[in-house]
């Protein structure tokens, strides 16, 4: 073990500790969960801690639990292990506590009544997740790493699954609007999907232009630079007259469906915002590849088109990658604007929930989104790692 | 044979390459040797057509390389470069194959040699074969740098200031292992370097160069002894005679009989050099030595014998 890995496992040690204070604060802070007499009463506030009982004092010693096993001297394997299933074993309880919670609550409440996920749950859910990656840092790459990495997210999946939560205010707004949801999630990740493809296209070609000829590098990204500062909105906005008369003169674009408003606008919007990662990252990928390198493959006998495929994409590539997985995220997210402007996805139930101030239905669209968001990240970054064996474990 | 006729290569207003002919003979190694800018990588980037020139030409066997496909021509000759450009998404051992690849041999065939390629270059394969580039150390990877060069067996050898980034010590590990592989190998080296000590160690002949001309090509005891001008007895300085006798070892002079009393003198073997033997004079302050040869005393070496060797014509067999 040399000493930047000592020097890892220090940080992680710090870093578990201060979530493991953040995932205790979160049981206790007088807002773990919020009970309303109906979906939209202002409702009061309890915390998980004094919600759950008994649990909510598992609750906390599985904090402490972990906060003292980061400062302690139990060998690195398993701490890594203990640590992290202990971590991520806190919001699946919390889930599940608070299901019965619920249940319980409507006996006496009324069916009229709600119980909600308050930011003490999505604190202790945040708090876990920090933990289980400062963890899972003392463990070796490896299955090992990786089952105890997503065994939260199946502890969380099996509670969803048993019916455990559906007294819980998200769970019984989705139970309202199932077939909403599977359609608006549907036409959510089609944003995502057609604006990640246009970023690819054109962040490629135009990261491969900006670092074969440098003099047009400037172009390039002075042109996505001022794409990407413009707001969403705005830009939705700019595009309103261009799209409106393009569909009024053009039979094809009429037939399409494309208006000022809808499904073209945010098309439009997103694959602008997606192509800037991808073509930063393009452009940096082969502008960080080692000159020798390059005059090695040409000196050994490489044509452009060999070293190309040989050399500079499988170099490239995994950076490119980073690119395509900033821009899913950012799509992932972005793609709330739609529901705004007419246009579907998700965004519907946010914008929908903060109409009828039902903050259960803003959760039913915000919890998929920051779901999807960190899926993606998690599963390109792996995808990245699997294609690079060659660098540095990150 | 590469032949280069009136070779030139000027970038805007400079001439890095001005009017150059020069004849490196096959199954040597020849040094472009001469102080930064004197237009050494120029004209090895030329032989491989890295570098198109403006005017001349270069023959190999009486060939026009200007005729030849560019792409196949550098398949033909090994290539190692001072920041080595190893693949770094590649293992050591795809990172030899790569020419093979390129050329299509079968797979058997391209392991065997792989493996081949990493022994002589004293690398285990079991042990750096899986390896890549950013686990291995300076001179591991200029050793790989060197093993990919050959792994086809192109006939000539293009190093471009091979050892230049290595420590001190590994480099002249390596220079010494450079110098025994091409004398088992015997391939056509064009070697470029502005180290002095690197060129009188390795070359057979050295090409001074001084801004894109030619100032002298010979053996380096030709340089020391019939410098053709002031600069060249400038450029290698007094004491390059103390530098050529690294090319020679013990078992090439002529020794002093064995005095009936040899055994108080320090040993040493006849396979050194004799600059090793006279820092070994030195260094034991003794007046001399006993030089043994397989083990048995051979003769006596003292300063007579390195003076008496050095005033004999030069060119001589080399170790």
């Amino acid at each position: 073990m040399d000493g930047a890995d000592v020097q890892l496992h220090q940080r992680a040690r710090a870093v578990a500790v201060a979530a493991s204070v953040l995932g205790a604060a979160a049981a206790l802070v007088p807002f773990g969960l919020v009970l309303r007499t109906t979906r939209i009463d202002r409702g009061v506030s309890v915390s998980l801690a004094s919600a759950l009982g008994v649990w909510g004092a598992a609750l906390v010693a599985c904090w402490l639990a972990v906060a003292a096993m980061a400062l302690s001297r139990m060998p690195l394997r398993t701490r890594g292990v203990a640590a992290s299933l202990i971590a991520g074993a806190a919001p699946v309880l919390a889930l599940w506590r608070a299901g019965a919670f619920a249940e319980a609550y409507a006996k006496q409440a009324g069916e009229l009544s709600r119980v909600s996920l308050g930011p003490g749950f999505w604190l202790t859910a945040a708090a876990a997740y920090v933990a289980v990656f400062a963890a899972t840092a003392w463990l070796e790459a490896g299955p090992l790493r990786a089952t105890v990495s997503y065994a939260p997210f199946a502890g969380i999946a099996a509670v969803l699954a048993s019916g455990a939560v559906s007294g819980i205010g998200i769970a019984r707004e989705y139970a309202n609007n199932a077939d909403a949801f599977v359609r608006q999630l549907a036409v959510h990740l089609g944003y995502v999907g057609a604006s990640v493809a246009v970023g690819l296209v054109f962040g490629i070609a135009l990261g491969l232009t900006a670092a074969r000829r440098p003099s047009a590098e400037p172009l390039v990204f002075g042109v996505l630079n001022v794409l990407q500062v413009v707001p969403t909105l705005a830009f939705i906005g700019l595009l309103y007259p261009v799209l409106t008369g393009l569909s009024r003169s053009v039979e094809l674009f009429a037939a399409l469906g494309v208006r000022g408003v809808g499904w073209a606008p945010v098309v439009v919007v997103l694959s602008a915002y997606a192509v800037y990662p991808i073509a930063r990252n393009t452009h940096a990928a082969l502008a960080s590849i080692d000159p020798a390198t390059v005059d090695a493959a040409t000196g050994i006998g490489m044509g452009a088109l060999r070293r190309f495929a040989m050399v500079e994409a499988p170099l490239a590539t995994p950076v490119v990658l980073a690119g395509l997985r900033v821009a899913l995220v950012q799509s992932t997210a972005g793609a709330i604007i739609a529901g705004l402007v007419g246009g579907g996805g998700l965004g519907t139930f946010v914008f929908l929930g903060a109409s009828e101030t039902a903050s259960d239905l803003m959760l039913l669209g915000v919890v998929p989104i920051v779901g999807l968001a960190l899926l993606f990240d998690r599963g390109l970054s792996a995808i990245e790692g699997a294609l690079s064996p060659w660098k540095e474990p990150a | 044979m590469i032949e280069i006729v009136g070779l030139t290569k000027t970038y805007g207003d400079r001439r890095a390459v001005d009017g150059l002919d020069l004849t490196i003979p096959t199954g040597e190694l020849t040094v472009l040797l001469g102080p930064s800018g004197a237009g050494k990588t120029t004209v090895l980037r030329c032989i491989n057509r890295l570098v198109e020139p403006t005017s001349g030409s270069i023959l190999v066997d009486g060939v026009d390389i200007a005729t030849l496909d560019p792409v196949a021509l550098r398949r033909s000759m090994g290539y190692v470069i001072q920041n080595v450009g190893l693949f770094p998404d590649m293992t050591v051992r795809e990172n030899v194959a790569a020419v093979p690849r390129m050329l299509g041999w079968d797979r058997r065939r391209i392991a065997a040699r792989v493996d081949e390629m990493l022994e002589m270059v004293g690398l285990d394969p079991e042990r750096y074969g899986d390896a890549y580039p950013r686990q291995l150390s300076g001179g591991e990877a200029q050793r790989v740098g060197v093993a990919r060069a050959l792994a086809a067996d192109p006939p000539i050898l293009l190093m471009d200031e091979p050892f230049g980034a290595v420590d001190p010590l590994t480099r002249e590990r390596l220079q010494r292992e450079m110098r025994h592989l091409q004398a088992k190998l015997r391939k056509t080296v064009v070697f470029v370097t502005h180290d002095i000590d690197e060129a009188v160690l390795l070359a057979d002949r050295i090409a001074l160069m001084r801004d894109g001309r030619l100032e002298q090509h010979d053996t380096p005891e030709a340089l020391w002894r019939r410098p053709a001008n002031d600069f060249v007895s400038r450029f290698f300085g007094e004491n390059l005679g103390l530098r050529v006798i690294i090319r020679h070892c013990l078992a090439d002079v002529t020794l002093k009989p064995l005095p009936h009393d040899a055994g108080g003198l320090p040993r040493v073997d006849a396979g050194v050099s004799l600059k090793e033997a006279l820092a070994e004079l030195v260094g034991r302050r003794a007046r001399a030595l006993l030089v043994m040869r397989d083990g048995r005393p051979a003769g006596v070496f003292d300063f007579d014998v390195l003076v008496e060797s050095l005033s004999r014509e030069d060119g001589r067999a080399r170790a």
